[in-house]
């Protein structure tokens, strides 16, 4: 497994874990947490196809 | 009144021109083009037509009244599923574009059908997604049909826009098969996030600073709450994180873009927008609520009734300017149909290859089952049954079991056995746990069919491969 991949199984199981460590913020926080989440993993899924779509 | 009608006339021509154009690019009678678009969608087509068939009239009816009535939960349910759709569609789901180009692939299920070599198994799949998928599209058109029938005060009353709905859809498929269903879902899926994006300016520029207070102070800013609980949060983002491998009307849809390039982009748009139509309408209920606890709008929600949920939108529609309400409503029937209509060419194309169907009468085999399909759903939602209600509800985790069953068929773990013995005992289990009431169980239902379908499988392996081995140690 490369390390993209694994970066993004680690977003998706942060995504699921999170709301553990955020509960009882009365604050947008959570909010934001998610949204930086989604960001950082739709980065990391689009530089992993970029990669693959060179190989053609 | 006179603005809804302008805009839904203005709207189903628009839909009529881009069908018609679709048609011209076409290739008429080849089923590969009909069903598949001979794999030659961009980029661009090939994520909005994603989006479009993913997100339904889900978003702007069901998660604008969950987040107005249980938080920011919402937003981690949805989120959920939109990072874990991203990882998919960049890991499983490029091996998934090889595989098909590779092997000529058309339906998801052909891909199961020659990797596991069981011709009855594939039979029963395909049967089985049918009848999780059929009553979920027709609830799909209930509730536009009903927005549509509120807002114009009943002049398009309930049935004139199921009827609309249908004809949508019969229109969409008919004419170029995916070819008009990906270029209207395009041309859908704008409207769904354009509308989106000004009905959450509207909204949010009428919510005053102090009022984020009132929502923490009712725990709707906490991912935790009486609501969503751990149980709660497993159970619904459960079906939704595979929702991209074991629904097959987004599976086939990797097969689309025309080379890796438009593959890229078609995750990279695609995600995009899913973003951007997340937040947008978990904004919305959070907005709404923020306003309702302020005293602004009285929309008169009963939080604990979970039927109520759902009149949000409406009741929000009422306020708004008449054009932006209607074309808000116009977006959720676009939202809704773009689902659909994917729906119906994908059964359609799985009963053509994956039944016995003449190869010559694959055309016209599916298309009689697209017109049977939208009779069905029409039928469906006009009369609403509560086993239809009950399916709707259940869909995704009902396909559950095939997300172990894909998964080895992609990764080269296909074995005969273990796919009979899998879809046989999990796809009605996964059915029968969905339906009954008051079956307790000792965690989520949802996660207990994922474990107990990838158990059936392995366990099979392991039992069909020792039988083998004693059998070649006694020879």
């Amino acid at each position: 497994m490369d390390v993209s991949s694994a970066l993004l199984i680690a977003y998706v199981a942060l995504s699921l874990a999170l709301p553990y460590l955020l509960s009882g913020d009365k604050s947008l926080t959570t909010f934001s947490t998610y949204v930086a989440l989604s960001v950082i993993a739709i980065v990391t899924a689009y530089t992993r196809l970029k990669r693959w779509a060179k190989v053609e | 009144m006179s603005e809804l009608v302008a805009v839904l006339v203005g709207y189903l021509l628009v839909i009529t021109l881009v069908t018609l154009w679709s048609r011209m690019r076409s290739k008429t009678g080849d089923p590969v083009d009909y069903f598949i678009a001979s794999r030659g969608l961009t980029g661009f087509i090939s994520a909005m037509t994603y989006a479009a068939t993913t997100y339904s009239a889900f978003m702007m009816v069901g998660l604008v009244g969950l987040s107005y009535a249980t938080g920011v939960g919402a937003l981690v349910f949805e989120l959920a599923y939109l990072i874990s759709t991203v990882a998919i569609l960049s890991t499983v789901g490029i091996r998934v574009w090889e595989v098909s180009r590779k092997q000529g692939y058309i339906t998801p299920t052909q891909l199961l059908r020659e990797k596991y070599g069981s011709y009855w198994t594939t039979v029963l799949v395909v049967f089985m997604t049918a009848i999780a998928l059929v009553p979920y599209s027709a609830v799909q058109v209930v509730g536009p049909a009903t927005i549509l029938s509120v807002i114009s005060r009943g002049t398009i009353d309930y049935r004139t826009a199921v009827t609309i709905s249908a004809a949508i859809v019969l229109l969409t498929t008919l004419t170029a098969g995916l070819r008009s269903v990906a270029w209207t879902d395009a041309v859908q899926g704008t409207i769904m996030l354009s509308s989106a994006i000004a009905f959450a300016a509207w909204l949010l520029s009428r919510v005053p600073p102090e009022s984020t207070a009132s929502l923490g102070n009712l725990e709707l800013l906490s991912p935790l709450n009486s609501f969503w609980t751990p149980q709660v949060l497993i159970a619904y983002t459960t079906p939704w994180i595979f929702f991209a491998i074991t629904n097959p009307q987004v599976f086939q849809r990797l097969y689309l873009p025309k080379d890796r390039r438009a593959y890229t982009k078609m995750v990279l748009y695609f995600s995009i927008f899913g973003l951007l139509y997340t937040v947008i309408t978990v904004s919305v209920g959070l907005a709404a609520r923020a306003l309702s606890e302020a005293g602004i709008l009285t929309l008169q929600i009963d939080v604990r009734s979970r039927a109520d949920w759902n009149r949000v939108t409406p009741l929000l529609l009422t306020y708004a300017h008449p054009v932006l309400s209607a074309i808000t409503a116009i977006s959720i029937i676009s939202a809704a149909t773009s689902t659909v209509n994917s729906i119906a060419l994908t059964i359609s194309s799985m009963v053509s290859y994956d039944t016995p169907v003449p190869d010559r009468l694959k055309l016209a085999v599916g298309k009689i089952v697209v017109i049977a399909f939208t009779i069905v759903i029409y039928v469906f939602a006009l009369t609403t049954p509560a086993f239809v209600v009950d399916l709707a509800v259940a869909s995704s985790t009902i396909l559950l079991p095939l997300l172990p069953i894909y998964l080895f068929s992609i990764y080269g773990y296909a074995r005969k056995l273990p796919y009979i013995v899998t879809t046989v005992t999990c796809l009605p289990l996964s059915l029968y746990l969905t339906l009954a009431k008051g079956v307790a169980t000792p965690i989520p239902k949802e996660a207990l069919v994922v474990l107990v379908s990838f158990s059936t499988y392995l366990v099979t392996v392991l039992v069909s491969e020792s039988i083998k081995k004693i059998k070649q140690t006694q020879r």
